[in-house]
């Protein structure tokens, strides 16, 4: 039992790292995990690596909004929340657009309690069905969100098949961890660049909690638009955060910039969870810590699926008081710091992340991948297009002819 | 610097970096193949595939994907889960089959 909680632990501190460094992603840990699991598993079980990878994803789904907003740095999940987080972050309402993802984020967690036994008992029996229409089912969604682009649909179709062809070059080359060069290019050194040539100063931030005022009806909205869109992700392939919160927002109508950053919260933590959910039922690992689960978990037993569900619960309400306290502090200590030499800074980090993981290859799919993603916003289109670079190899491995 | 330019660099640098990854892909890549006649011996090849069976040995696995090919491995993998892999060819029992290097889970 002791390894089991201090696994717990661990893994909410290194989701806590992983959440707050820009380009450090929990899949990376993960992978580390299971190539050095032959080390860990002669004085440790494999459960007590699973807790340490669900406590981990859970934290860092948590943490993963405070660089987003504060730094304009994000991963892929929480890409949405820059413009909605920055607009915030420049009235000095960083701290609040922290606090409302954090309560979408506890909304998430209850929603994949509610959800796991129709994960359990429903969706093992219509997959099949839907597994013959993947292909359709991800050219409609893809054509869907161009067709709803508001600026101009050509220029989302164009950023949309360059990140495609950029992401099915960089998936068949030998690059280790390709995904990483890929999508801290695409999402968040070019908004570091942004952030870099704009001159911005930060305004006081506004850090009393007691004034930050949710009410019930900001949370109604963006909680239907997770609950239809949400367990979408757990089946679909390359279908993220954010995808999955334009169509929730699509079907319930004009979500405000508040409701919206509680709607990637819930989506956020939906998807992170449910992907163990969906690793039990459908034998299917949907996230990258999902794989590592499943690498380590021989058999997945009932017994291991109730461990995990308590696992989620237990590190979300640790993680969303020490996501409080940080965010505290960034909101105390930003506008103190030059932005600019921040994003420097960042932009130079991340960037030797990519050199040291993926190697001078991985280093030229970042550079292009940066200049694709500058193009989305140069473009002014959704950056979701974007996540065409998993999309379009998604939908050519599902081919049907 | 104008936006326009700006944009122009942009979009320069993103389709040179596309042609180029692409261009090394084709050079640096084992040749992606989709059935068993396209089998070649000493060959370095990839696929991918859905589990149909897998056995387990001592030391080994063997791996019958959906395709036709046969794969060896020193590996863990469950039925049903579709997988990428890249390897070389050998000759068992005067059949053709890949020796994985390299096995990745795609879903």
């Amino acid at each position: 039992m002791f390894f089991e909680i201090l696994a717990l632990f661990l893994g909410i501190l290194a989701g806590t790292i992983t959440g707050l460094l820009p380009a450090i992603h929990i899949n990376l840990v993960s992978a580390f995990l299971i190539a050095s699991s032959a080390f860990f598993l002669t004085f440790t079980s494999p459960l007590v690596l699973v807790i340490f990878i669900v406590s981990m994803t859970i934290s860092h789904t948590f943490l993963d909004f405070i660089p987003s907003i504060f730094l304009g740095a994000p991963d892929e999940d929480s890409v949405l929340a820059i413009l909605p987080g920055h607009e915030l972050l420049l009235k000095g309402k960083g701290y609040e657009a922290v606090i409302l993802t954090l309560y979408g984020c506890i909304i998430g967690i209850i929603f994949i309690l509610i959800l796991s036994p129709v994960f359990v008992f429903i969706l093992p029996k219509i997959y099949n069905y839907l597994k013959f229409t993947m292909f359709f089912i991800l050219i409609f969604t893809n054509l869907y969100l161009i067709f709803k682009e508001k600026t101009s649909k050509l220029n989302a179709l164009l950023v949309f098949l360059l990140s495609g062809f950029l992401g099915l070059s960089t998936l068949s080359l030998p690059i280790k961890e390709s995904l990483l060069p890929l999508l801290t290019g695409l999402f968040a050194s070019s908004s570091l660049i942004t952030s870099i040539t704009k001159k911005q100063k930060l305004p006081k931030q506004l850090v009393n909690s007691r004034r930050i005022k949710i009410s019930k009806k900001e949370l109604l909205k963006p909680s239907i638009a997770a609950l239809l869109s949400a367990p979408l992700c757990a089946f679909l392939p390359a279908l993220g955060t954010g995808q999955a919160a334009i169509i929730g927002s699509d079907i319930v109508g004009e979500v405000k910039r508040r409701e919206f950053l509680i709607l990637l919260g819930i989506i956020n933590a939906m998807i992170a969870g449910l992907s163990f959910i969906t690793l039990y039922s459908l034998d299917k690992a949907r996230t990258g810590t999902a794989v590592a689960v499943q690498k380590l978990l021989e058999n997945f037993t009932p017994n291991n699926l109730l461990i995990i569900l308590a696992v989620i619960l237990i590190s979300a309400f640790f993680s969303f008081y020490i996501a409080l306290f940080l965010a505290k502090i960034f909101a105390n200590k930003m506008t103190n710091v030059n932005y600019k030499n921040l994003s420097v800074l960042i932009l130079i980090f991340i960037s030797v992340v990519v050199l040291i993981f993926s190697g001078f290859l991985g280093f030229l799919v970042f550079i292009t991948a940066t200049s694709t993603g500058l193009i989305a916003i140069l473009l002014g289109v959704r950056r979701t297009h974007l996540m065409g670079s998993l999309m379009l190899p998604a939908i050519l491995l599902y081919l049907p002819f | 610097m104008s936006q326009t330019n700006l944009l122009k660099i942009c979009f320069s640098i993103s389709i040179l970096g596309i042609f180029s990854l692409l261009l090394i892909s084709s050079l640096v890549q084992p040749k992606l193949i989709s059935r068993y006649s396209e089998l070649r011996l000493d060959e370095s090849v990839r696929t991918s595939g859905k589990v149909i069976s897998f056995n387990e040995f001592q030391d080994f696995g063997v791996i019958r994907l959906d395709n036709g090919i046969i794969v060896t491995c020193n590996c863990q993998l469950k039925e049903n889960s579709t997988i990428r892999i890249t390897g070389k060819v050998t000759e068992y029992k005067n059949q053709l089959q890949i020796q994985a290097e390299e096995i990745e889970n795609v879903f």
